[in-house]
């Protein structure tokens, strides 16, 4: 069964409780791999769309603030030195709908959110690197994502 | 639940363990394992159905399970063969229980809910049974108290975290009675409430830890939503020429987010704080039935219980709380959005005002010349005539009576347009 979700998932909790209901069985790296080519699609649409030249930092933080431009809990901190650093506080949307829904945060996180912030970023530069410094699901007060020049995987500290 | 009197007489260990299992799958874990006991052990069940009654290795053992909610509970009790023996400590006799019952448990999920061992002991006295608890214990004894004439002491649970507390109960109780029935009577009562009570921890711990991460980021995520609500505040407080629509849309569009955000965790938060309420009031209303007497100084069990479930509950009405201001914060930022737009309506409609007021006083400056055009017309008119009659009459005089005659057309023209615009007055 092909893997799929509603384009507007980080606004919308149905379409992430319909999710985890239909894949939470499914191989987690299945559901890694079409979240990040969800990102890359959404990544290369904007790309176009905004016209966005390059593949350094500031290329990256030009796709992540469109997507995030009316994301009060996302802003990106810095950009520069080959880094672009994303900051998540507040209530973010995932955060939010796990606690209505009862859904594994921790899983929507690692099989959807961050993933799918991969892709967007591989849009400019396939070989960039997501870096989570820091992780609320770890008791951390507000996620760290750094994008960074690499082999084009996620790490985790 | 009502365990009844169970045919193995007083236990010398009850396992008792609550788990989280949804509807249908609750009562499917309960069976399987009860037929897998039956199955393994030759176990006899009882009349109901609901309970087993087996032998393993030097001991008796009685399994049951209940239901409420989505957590089913199962209790395992164990009573030696042999009548009991006064002389064989009791850390001897509980180790050989907890051996025996080890192959049972490992038919049980690893993470229950919540878990009871309730570790009995017959005493004649109060001072054997607190001697018997306090050798036990080893300096870990919690809480003591006195419950249907049985000593229950609880021993405190080194393993866990603060966090987990609510998880795992190890109990010491007992009865002081001499005749060995009613001994058994008050053991398996306090059983049934240790059921009860175990069903309660488990709902209230599932409930706690499904909420554990989000509670614990409930500092942080107020902060920075603070600190963005400070932001927005200051961006209004500026000059209203500085501040453009579009700036009004953007913090428009970010409130209702953040407000809706903030609606749907107040809700659930207040959700879940009814439920942990209300398992909580069970809770309290059996210590309430217990009129536990506390012994020897130490606090009385009900007291620290009730304390730690307290303490489970709590986070959920302080996060809904804070949520709540933060909520009321956002109504101040709308208000004051508000109050900018009201002020902006106001101040263009006083600009429209003076506008048509100036629109008002050049219309009447217009017509009041069109009437002195209208009064020259005529008044012209009235001299080119009188100029054609003076031809007509006397003409060697006629210019001069003509620019005579000048004052008296002015004059005329002027009653004729007053007669004329009378009645257009009056008629408005």
């Amino acid at each position: 069964m092909e893997i799929r979700i509603s384009g507007d998932w980080f606004v919308n909790p149905r379409a992430l409780l319909e999710f985890h209901q239909r894949y939470k069985d499914r191989p987690p790296e299945e559901i890694k791999k079409f979240s990040h080519e969800q990102g890359l699609a959404f990544g290369r649409a904007i790309v176009e769309q905004q016209a966005i030249k390059g593949k350094d930092e500031s290329a990256i933080a030009a796709v992540l603030s469109t997507v995030l431009r009316d994301e009060p809990s996302a802003k990106i901190l810095s950009v520069g030195e080959g880094k672009v650093l994303l900051r998540n506080s507040g209530f973010c949307p995932l955060m939010t709908a796990c606690l209505s829904l009862n859904l594994p945060w921790a899983w929507l996180c690692e099989v959807l959110g961050w993933p799918f912030f991969h892709g967007l970023a591989s849009a400019v530069d396939p070989l960039v690197n997501l870096r989570m410094m820091k992780q609320r699901m770890n008791g951390d007060p507000y996620c760290d994502h750094v994008f960074e020049k690499g082999e084009g995987r996620i790490i985790h500290p | 639940m009502n365990l009844g009197q169970p045919p193995i007489g007083i236990p010398d260990i009850i396992y008792i363990a609550t788990y989280q299992a949804a509807g249908e799958s609750g009562s499917s874990v309960r069976s399987q394992i009860l037929q897998e006991i039956e199955h393994r052990y030759g176990a006899r069940r009882s009349e109901s159905g609901d309970a087993l009654t087996f032998t393993l290795e030097s001991c008796v053992a009685y399994v049951t399970s209940f239901q409420e909610d989505d957590f089913p509970t199962l209790l395992i009790a164990l009573r030696r063969d042999k009548e009991p023996d006064r002389t064989t400590p009791f850390t001897q006799v509980q180790a050989v229980c907890d051996a025996v019952v080890r192959p049972l448990l490992q038919l049980l999920s690893v993470n229950p809910a919540s878990s009871f061992i309730l570790r009995v002991r017959q005493a004649k006295s109060l001072k054997e049974a607190l001697s018997t608890a306090e050798g036990y214990a080893a300096q870990r004894m919690r809480s003591a108290g006195m419950v249907q004439e049985c000593l229950v002491s609880t021993i405190r649970d080194s393993t866990v975290d603060q966090a987990c507390s609510a998880l795992r109960r190890e109990l010491i109780v007992s009865p002081l009675s001499r005749r060995l029935e009613e001994a058994s009577s008050s053991v398996w009562r306090l059983a049934d409430d240790a059921t009860s009570l175990a069903s309660s921890a488990g709902r209230l711990s599932h409930l706690w830890s499904g909420r554990e991460l989000m509670l614990k980021q409930l500092d942080a995520s107020e902060e920075s939503t603070q600190l963005r609500i400070d932001e927005i505040l200051m961006e209004l407080r500026k000059p209203a020429e500085q501040l453009k629509p579009e700036d009004l849309e953007e913090v428009l569009r970010e409130v209702t987010v953040l407000f809706s955000r903030l609606s749907v965790l107040a809700s659930t938060m207040r959700r879940d704080h009814v439920k942990a309420s209300s398992v909580l009031r069970q809770i309290r209303a059996l210590f309430q039935a217990w009129s536990e007497e506390s012994v020897e100084g130490y606090p009385t069990n009900s007291a620290i219980e009730l304390g730690t479930f307290e303490g489970l509950v709590a986070p959920f009405r302080d996060f809904t709380d804070r949520v709540e201001a933060l909520r009321a914060q956002l109504d101040t930022v709308l208000d004051a959005v508000r109050t900018y737009l009201g002020i902006q309506g106001q101040r263009l409609s006083i600009e429209e005002q003076r506008s048509s007021k100036e629109q008002l006083i050049r219309m009447v400056n217009l017509q009041e010349i069109l009437h002195k055009f209208e009064i020259l017309i005529v008044a012209f008119y009235l001299t080119e005539m009188g100029r054609l009659f003076f031809d007509a009459l006397l003409p060697e005089t006629a210019g001069l009576l003509t620019i005579g005659f000048i004052p008296a057309a002015f004059i005329i023209a002027i009653s004729v347009m007053r007669l004329l615009h009378r009645p257009r007055r009056q008629g408005e």
